[in-house]
């Protein structure tokens, strides 16, 4: 039995269900996956240190962003506190770490579990509830985080001065280079983005998608509305919490004040850019902004000092209007358009 | 006893400016089922641009009138240029463009109206009055009369005015609202002209003889246990609301944040949101909806 789709002249055409739902209908799409893992495979290669590490800081936000999206856009549930549960995974990470003394995969293991363990917690009661009371908890969430780290036992968390983070050692070997963190991040960002993708075209996505959509219905066609929520949650804390890990090593220190409500909205913003219906639209969104920011902040030196006093809080205006412009314009993201821009390109020279 | 009079004195100053951020919240979500995050950011704008017009040397009198202004200039501006356009669509896409109201007018206030800490003047005097051994300061007593004759007038409004009432219709259904012959966009307007008037308000009865900074719009946010006790969709009931969250707060700030070095008064109003979410979602006051198919 042939599992790819079958060619025809005027394209690719599947004649089955099961091929119909592949994610990598056709060799076209097979093939630009693979350029694609061989460009990210070559990119430290040719990339300058920084820019190296900012593809490393920009995989941690993208893991991040996918979470959210499974949250946000598949299930449909709003939150503005996904930087605090980054914060949670950063502070796992770091505990055990250093005070533990655990090695790099067990401690993003657990990073992943206990963030996961206090998303769905935290989802129990949230799952109770929609829309502006949902925004309101995870804001909570993000106070309760910012006021307690700091007063946990110094001995155990670092108190007001954070954690910080040894440089991590793999089968013996020190990290030292930018690309040592950028080969440990980025495989583990690509393998997160196909489960996401993968979580997304399953059955439990259909299901998100059905409470998303409406919630009475989707428990009438048998979907359990309260579970599939809280799974939500774990999911995008998961996600979270390997970021956050991720982050510590990457920036050598677990604090606080990284994981701020403006970080949250960050998130939330560049998944909307982005597109929230699907996987690809929160990689593209967080890609696209983080680019942005950098090109604004590599600016701001630039113009010397009263300019850069009136760059940095302008990064937020481009953000706040970019949001704005694509709810008005284009609802459903960065992604959309690049679909129907490839798609006319296909299609050129005919209309 | 004095003690604990004292404690419920400046509980009460501190629930005034909660009840005025927190009727400002339900008034921009019962006028259109909008979750305006960005109120934080209209109290800082005027905050600021309050600072700036008194730092030119006009006259108290002369300066909230023009913030006033410059505030209803502003709703109205969001109105028209961003919620007027998303009539109808989910609340989250509502939500989320506050959020980018939010990020605009951050950014804007830090860049342009300054974004060092600095001490806002005295504008309603800084005399104090003595009870019994227990201090009310002028300013504090003038502030709170201040916003809850605010409140009460804005809870009038909505009860007794047609204006009102219709607004009201708003929350439940966009669509419906309409084909009862209600301007959905007119009632945003309103309802963002009356958040910003509040902000004003809450300048006025709060931010003198405090430093502030840009992050005091996170007061706003703290007042969102205020919203969520009371219940998102009442208004006079927010006064109960943020009396108890202020006085619980005054009182965790007395005698448990010496055990928790700080920690109890800042945590205590998201701890009871929490409670609050589990145990009664709809609040004190709010509406109870029924889910139907």
């Amino acid at each position: 039995m042939s599992v790819a789709a079958v060619p025809r002249p005027a394209g690719w055409f599947a004649d089955s269900y099961v091929q119909d739902m592949r994610v990598l209908a056709t060799p076209g799409s097979r093939l630009r996956l693979v350029l694609l893992l061989v460009a990210l495979a070559a990119y430290p290669l040719v990339a300058s240190n920084a820019w190296t590490t900012f593809a490393s800081a920009t995989a941690v936000s993208v893991i991040t962003v996918v979470g959210l999206q499974v949250l946000m856009g598949t299930c449909g549930q709003v939150s503005v506190g996904q930087s605090a549960f980054m914060g949670i995974g950063a502070y796992a990470a770091a505990y055990a770490a250093t005070t533990q003394g655990w090695p790099l995969p067990l401690a993003i293991v657990f990073a992943a579990v206990s963030t996961t363990v206090i998303g769905v917690l935290f989802g129990l009661p949230a799952a109770r509830i929609r829309g502006f009371y949902l925004a309101l908890t995870t804001i909570s969430l993000q106070f309760v985080f910012i006021f307690t780290m700091p007063r946990l036992p110094a001995r155990l968390f670092g108190g007001t001065a954070g954690l910080t983070v040894p440089r991590p050692r793999f089968f013996g070997a020190a990290f030292r280079t930018p690309a040592d963190f950028y080969a440990l991040i980025v495989p583990i960002a690509v393998v997160m983005v196909a489960l996401a993708v993968a979580i997304n075209a399953s059955q439990l996505g259909r299901q998100m998608v059905a409470v998303r959509e409406n919630e009475l219905a989707a428990s009438v066609t048998g979907v359990r509305v309260t579970r599939t929520k809280i799974i939500a949650f774990g999911i995008a804390a998961c996600y979270a919490g390997v970021a956050g890990a991720l982050g510590a090593y990457l920036s050598g220190i677990a604090h606080f004040e990284q994981f701020t409500l403006f970080d949250s909205i960050f998130f939330l913003g560049y998944l909307v850019v982005g597109g929230v219906g699907s996987t690809s639209g929160a990689v593209l969104g967080t890609v696209a902004l983080c680019l942005v920011r950098e090109a604004l902040n590599r600016l701001a030196p630039e113009l010397g000092g009263v300019g850069a006093d009136v760059l940095f809080p302008l990064i937020n205006v481009v953000f706040g209007v970019l949001i704005i412009a694509t709810l008005l314009r284009g609802p459903q993201g960065l992604a959309h358009l690049v679909e129907r821009t490839s798609a006319r390109v296909r299609r050129w020279p005919r209309a | 006893m004095t003690v604990l009079a004292q404690t419920l004195v400046d509980g009460l100053v501190t629930a005034a400016i909660f009840a005025a951020i927190g009727v400002a919240f339900n008034v921009v979500y019962r006028s259109g089922r909008v979750f305006n995050i960005a109120q934080g950011e209209l109290l800082l704008l005027a905050t600021f641009s309050s600072l700036v017009l008194l730092d030119t040397g006009l006259s108290p009198w002369l300066v909230f009138p023009i913030v006033l202004v410059l505030m209803s200039v502003v709703g109205l501006a969001v109105e028209r240029f961003v919620l007027r356009r998303l009539i109808g669509r989910s609340e989250m896409s509502l939500f989320v463009s506050t959020l980018g109201v939010l990020l605009v007018l951050n950014g804007l206030v830090v860049a342009f109206l300054g974004g060092e800490p600095r001490l806002f003047p005295n504008v309603l005097g800084a005399g104090r009055l003595d009870i019994g051994g227990v201090r009310i300061d002028q300013a504090g007593l003038i502030g709170t009369l201040l916003v809850v004759a605010a409140v009460l007038a804005v809870a009038a409004f909505f009860s007794r005015t047609r204006t009102g009432l219709a607004m009201t219709a708003v929350a439940e259904d966009h669509q419906v609202a309409r084909s009862l012959g209600i301007n959905v966009s007119r009632s945003m307007a309103i309802s963002w002209v009356i958040a910003g008037a509040l902000s004003v308000v809450a300048v006025i009865a709060y931010m003198g003889g405090r430093t502030v900074a840009p992050d005091i719009s996170a007061i706003a946010l703290v007042a969102l246990p205020v919203v969520l006790l009371a219940g998102v969709e009442t208004v006079a009931g927010v006064l109960l609301a943020a009396a108890i969250v202020g006085v619980g707060q005054a009182v965790a700030a007395r005698w448990l944040d010496p055990l928790t070095s700080g920690g109890a008064s800042v945590l205590f109003p998201f701890v009871l949101m929490l409670v609050i979410l589990v145990v009664r979602p709809q609040g004190l006051f709010g509406w109870k909806r029924v889910a139907r198919l």
